[in-house]
């Protein structure tokens, strides 16, 4: 046995009694355990933004996190010669804040408002500030603290405000989901809302009386059926147009009035909605008694065959929704142009083909995925929007047609916290149902916008 | 029928650089020129005012004559031009559509009447193309190799029937294998139809020319038959761009 191979042995032998390895290797295992813990808290912590019985798990969250970050800063001490004052600093934090909780008042007045915050609130916040750190000096240890190590650790820094923009909007999903199906019902959904009293003649004891007679039923049918109709008439109308915008504004690009153009999508697309709204029911006021005013504020018959003026019907909520969509449909074209590749432009060109030819066989085609796209996000748009319908729309108990009196799903939320007293009465159990059914079909929309512009980017761009 | 081109005075500058400068020349039909010279000598861009293409540049000024059989092509309509003159770019640019669709595309927009499946045979296989493909001309044209894709190109283009054929460098991105199929295909289109090619590849021009013309910074500098001119150039720029002294 040669002397090196002793040596090593030796070493071999050595290596678990060196006070400073078995220090290193305390502090790995902290350092997990302490990743561990915060990747825990950060997820109790979103929660308990909403869910404020959660608030108990935050004690055993700070003592287990201020305990190890001691016992590391004394290994690191060992280790190193020196503290560890992140982690010092951590376990004053985390102490501070378990006294903090224990300290403070359950509820809170919030800007002396009547809004109040309990204090599970404010500590998932302060949740939030100990864990991050905690996460990033946890990952720098655990990777041996190289520069590499630093790149890594920031990780957490930018994950937290995603991870918890996407908790808000999981409760809130989860709060709708939850709420809105236990309500929904196949009735609820076939049925339309009715609410309708009429006096009729009827003989009681040979005399002739008046009584009152009504028909009341829960239901949304009309509201669902009419956001499709509205979804369907803005199409109608803003794709031929938005189209035609987006390629003159392609085609003509040095053209005055193309900027002219460019200009009025763009100051459409940041124009206030109720400006909108205003502009409609103006429209709606001044043409009564002209002879379009059934097209502009629709008409309906009641039970008893009566007829009636509404006060805005789908075909005008649909042209004024369409200013809306028009601009993101142009914008979207021009962009689907401007992204044709000028090889195969030049290549249809070069065997002569005239310009008109090269436009629909190769700008169009090109461009149709973008198109697609656009005019779905832009119908997803419509059914969420209630702003510009909110002067017009009436409650949808008379049928869905393009000159009948405009209603929407959206517009259902709306209107049973702040429309009419027998809406609500019926309705008020149904808003989340409602909204249910509206979150499912933009999702359902924005997934068809996937699938399709997948679908077409392969079939006519060939990628 | 293979058309002359006169090229007679022709300046050409972009957003007021000029690029080419009071070129004249001439381009025997039937026959293969080549253009040679380093890059940026304004050979792509002689190449591309012969068709019009440089219309369509921002910027673009040409000054000067083009004849095309004795005609100025800038009182033709441009579109009718380019139906007489076919182009073979740089970079294989297949359109996203089936092989198919790819060669009939002159076709359909040109509304020439024929039998497009005769006319997808001849002209692939005028490409050299047509036994890879035959089995896959209802295939997207982004499924064929790069070599095919540009030889596709050729097949589009001859596809047309134009007069004259202009290649611009169609070999620089090909492998070995792919360039010797096409300037195969350019040897056997000789006499059929009058064929320009620039080119930064000497060799090449050696190979397939016919003509050679050599361009420096804008310039013509010797022009005359490719045996002569890279045996015994006139002028010394000649003799030292061919010896590799520059370029």
């Amino acid at each position: 046995m040669n002397s090196s191979a002793v040596t090593f042995m030796f070493n071999v032998l050595k290596r678990p009694f060196s006070s400073v390895s078995v220090t290193v290797s305390i502090m790995k295992v902290l350092s997990s355990l302490i990743l561990t813990v915060s990747i825990i808290g950060f997820g109790i912590g979103c929660v308990s933004l909403s869910v404020k019985a959660l608030e108990n798990y935050f004690f055993p969250l700070w003592l287990t996190l201020g305990g190890f970050s001691v016992i590391y800063s004394v290994a690191h001490r060992f280790s190193y010669g020196r503290w560890a004052w992140n982690y010092i600093a951590l376990f004053i934090l985390s102490f501070a804040a378990g006294a903090l909780q224990q300290l403070m008042p359950e509820h809170f007045l919030w800007m002396q408002v009547n809004a109040i915050v309990h204090r599970s609130f404010i500590m998932a916040l302060l949740v939030f500030a100990v864990t991050v750190p905690a996460a990033c000096s946890a990952i720098f240890a655990l990777f041996g603290a190289t520069p590499r190590a630093q790149d890594i650790s920031r990780y957490p820094l930018l994950l937290a405000p995603v991870l918890l923009v996407f908790s808000a909007y999981l409760v809130l999903i989860i709060n709708i989901i939850v709420n809105g199906a236990s309500n929904l019902d196949w009735e609820i959904i076939v049925n339309p809302f009715q609410w309708q009293s009429w006096y009729e003649l009827v003989y009681k004891n040979g005399w002739p009386t008046r009584e009152l007679m009504s028909l009341k039923q829960a239901g949304m049918r009309n509201h669902i059926l009419g956001t499709l109709l509205l979804i369907g008439l803005t199409a109608a109308f803003s794709l031929p147009i938005g189209m035609c915008a987006g390629i003159f504004i392609h085609e003509y690009r040095r053209n005055k009035l193309s900027h002219l153009i460019r200009w009025s999508t763009t100051s459409l697309r940041v124009i206030s909605l109720f400006i909108l709204a205003i502009a409609a029911y103006g429209l709606v006021r001044h043409t009564s008694g002209t002879p379009i005013s059934d097209l502009v504020a629709g008409y309906f018959y009641d039970i008893q065959g009566i007829r009636h003026t509404g006060h805005g019907s789908y075909l005008l909520a649909a042209l004024f929704l369409s200013l809306l969509v028009i601009p993101i449909i142009t914008r979207a074209t021009e962009e689907g142009c401007c992204s044709v590749p000028k090889e195969l432009k030049e290549a249809s060109l070069a065997v002569g083909a005239s310009d008109n030819h090269t436009l629909f066989h190769i700008t169009i085609p090109w461009s149709l995925p973008n198109v697609i796209t656009g005019l779905i996000l832009g119908c997803a748009e419509v059914a969420g929007s209630v702003a510009v319908i909110l002067f017009l729309a009436g409650s949808g108990q008379f049928g869905v047609g393009p000159l009948n009196e405009v209603t929407s799903l959206s517009f259902f939320i709306w209107d049973c916290e702040y429309g009419a007293m027998t809406f609500r009465k019926l309705m008020e159990p149904y808003q989340l149902s409602a909204a249910l059914l509206l979150l499912f079909l933009t999702t359902l929309l924005t997934v068809t916008a996937f699938v399709l512009q997948r679908r077409f980017g392969k079939r006519y761009r060939g990628a | 029928m293979p058309s002359s081109i006169e090229i007679e005075n022709v300046s050409i500058s972009y957003n007021g650089t000029k690029v080419v400068k009071n070129l004249t020349l001439s381009i025997p039909p039937a026959k293969v020129t080549a253009i040679i010279g380093p890059s940026g000598c304004g050979k792509t861009t002689l190449l591309r005012s012969i068709n019009r293409l440089s219309e369509v540049t921002d910027g673009c000024k040409v000054e000067g004559k083009i004849l095309l059989d004795g005609q100025d092509i800038y009182r033709m309509d441009p579109v009718l031009l380019r139906r007489k003159i076919g182009m073979v770019f740089q970079k294989p640019n297949p359109f996203p559509k089936s092989v198919r669709d790819n060669v009939l595309y002159g076709v359909k927009a040109t509304k020439i009447n024929a039998d497009h499946q005769d006319v997808v045979k001849i002209n692939l296989e005028k490409a050299a193309l047509w036994n890879e493909v035959k089995d896959r001309l209802h295939e997207n044209a982004f499924s064929l190799s790069i070599g095919q894709q540009q030889r596709l190109c050729l097949a589009r283009c001859l596809a047309v029937s134009p007069d004259v054929i202009l290649m611009d460098e169609p070999a620089s991105s090909l492998d070995p294998l792919s360039t010797s199929r096409i300037e195969s295909s350019i040897l056997s289109m000789k006499g059929e139809f009058t064929v320009v090619i620039v080119t930064h590849n000497m060799q090449q021009a050696r190979r397939v020319a016919d003509y050679t013309i050599f361009m420096y910074l804008g310039e013509l500098v010797e022009c005359g038959e490719t045996q002569i001119l890279f045996e015994n150039p006139k002028r010394e720029e000649t003799r030292e761009y061919l010896q590799g002294r520059f370029g």
